[in-house]
């Protein structure tokens, strides 16, 4: 048995307090609503404080690949672009805290949105739709790979 | 308001989180006045929209035929509200809630139907104003034409999605691409339409509208827009009765794929809207947790949602959202 209880159980047992000894004392509408806000946030976090670590780096790996890739066969220069593919590398070799996978992250799909703007805007060359294609496909995976963050927590009354 | 006016109770409405809302009763000479104050919560609003835009819109509402509440002032920084916008307008004697509308049996659903139909009349009076001759056109951003409807609609949420957005969302970018190729390029007219309406958003008494609430997200275009954002009422009765009877009452009829289109337009148009509301939470001016659940992670959900759209017919993705949409805790089911 492990001596040391996981942030998911832990946040489990504060959801479980609250289930059994505070909601039903509740009445009053506002403090019935900043418990459901809080339920809710409770189940996000039990899906992505495992999870997320592990799946940022997964996804900016994939990323740097192809980000690279697309910055040779596009000779595409953008400053997001260029930022994230001196930094990716360094912060993917080693083991960074979660706070740093997402910056880098953010800074990825940043240079994504950029890139997307640009295969719009050249949407008559098949180079570029065909970058278009793989960065959509990409952009699927992203979602999939955080979609137990939000789907189906997120869904229902939302305050 | 006069001298010798004394507050004798006031209530802040729920949930008001994107504004606050406060039922104030006063005593003025012995009579007693109701009043309703409207402010921004700490931070600003969620609704990337002013207050003094609602306030205007309801001001220009007032001398005609839609009903609203009679609007009294706008104050841009009073202390009270430590320099937050107010507006104040005149209770209306009502509730934004039909007790027993869900109920079971014929006579219930009847009776939404009827109610539905009640809605329908308003929006019909609603898109039937003449914007010109009422003033809107003066401060509503106007499309060019009825065809440029969606495409002005279109541009004026990608402004302020890139004015607003906390995260470079490419998922939304790349659906806003996909929409785009599928505006809708007709319109019956350029109507003043309500934004968010529907159940929980006006006052009714004896199952009549005695007021149109909520009028933050107005705007001028395609009156099918506001049918997708009737939050439940093409779901209360029969949609194709209910739409038809708005029809004659309008009279211009109302295009079912632009509808289509609308709605999976109105689930993009949540991510900006509801994204805004992040920016004081990230900024620590407002860091309470409906703020966090809204413009975060309801924003999230939509962009999944979008994702389970893309490339699809548009027909097709409005059925994921009409789906969507028979979740359990929509405003509509709720009101139980």
């Amino acid at each position: 048995m492990e001596m040391m209880p996981t942030s998911r159980q832990m946040l489990a047992a504060m959801q479980l307090a609250l289930h059994e000894h505070v909601a039903p004392k509740i009445d009053d509408q506002w403090a019935q609503s900043a418990l459901r806000s809080i339920d809710v946030i409770l189940n996000h976090l039990q899906a992505r404080v495992p999870a997320e670590g592990p799946m940022l780096h997964e996804d900016s790996t994939e990323l740097l690949a192809l980000l690279s890739s697309v910055q040779q066969r596009l000779s595409y220069a953008e400053p997001a672009l260029a930022d994230f593919l001196a930094q990716a590398p360094d912060v993917l070799a080693g083991y960074a805290p979660v706070e740093t996978l997402q910056a880098l992250n953010h800074r990825g799909r940043e240079a994504v949105d950029a890139l997307l703007h640009h295969c719009q805007a050249h949407k008559d060359d098949a180079a570029h739709v065909a970058v278009h294609a793989e960065l959509r496909a990409y952009l699927l995976k992203h979602a999939d790979r955080e979609s137990g963050f939000f789907f189906p927590t997120y869904v229902g009354r939302p305050v | 308001m006069g001298k010798n006016v004394r507050v004798t109770r006031f209530k802040r409405t729920f949930p008001g989180i994107s504004r606050e809302t406060f039922l104030v009763w006063t005593d003025e000479n012995g009579t007693e006045g109701s009043y309703v104050f409207r402010t921004d919560a700490l931070g600003g609003p969620i609704c990337p929209v002013p207050l003094e835009y609602e306030y205007r819109i309801i001001k220009g509402l007032y001398p005609t035929a839609v009903p609203v509440a009679e609007p009294l002032w706008f104050d841009a920084a009073p202390a009270i509200t430590q320099g937050r916008p107010v507006m104040v307008r005149r209770m209306v004697d009502g509730s934004n809630d039909l007790p027993g509308l869900y109920e079971e049996g014929a006579e219930a659903a009847a009776r939404r139907q009827r109610v539905a139909l009640e809605h329908a009349e308003r929006l019909a009076t609603l898109h039937t104003l003449d914007l010109d001759a009422n003033g809107f056109s003066e401060f509503v951003d106007m499309p060019a034409s009825p065809q440029d409807c969606a495409r002005a609609d279109f541009d004026r949420w990608m402004r302020i999605f890139h004015e607003v957005r906390t995260d470079p969302f490419p998922l939304v970018t790349e659906a806003s691409f996909w929409l785009q190729e599928h505006l809708p390029t007709s319109a019956p007219r350029i109507s003043l339409c309500k934004g968010n309406n529907g159940m929980g958003e006006e006052i009714w008494k004896d199952d009549r509208i005695v007021a149109l609430s909520d009028w933050e997200l107005a705007f001028a275009g395609d009156p099918a827009q506001d049918w997708a954002l009737s939050q439940g009422m093409l779901t209360l009765g029969d949609a194709e009765t209910t739409l038809r009877h708005y029809e004659d009452v309008a009279g211009f009829a109302i295009d079912r794929s632009s509808l289509d289109f609308y709605r999976v337009w109105e689930v993009w148009k949540a991510v900006p809207t509801l994204n805004n509301g992040l920016r004081p939470f990230l900024t620590g001016e407002n860091p309470r947790v409906p703020r966090l659940n809204l413009g975060f992670g309801r924003v999230k959900l939509f962009e999944q949602l979008l994702g389970m759209m893309i490339g699809k017919p548009m027909d097709e993705a409005a059925h994921i959202v009409a789906e969507w949409r028979k979740s359990p805790y929509r405003p509509e089911n709720a009101a139980n």
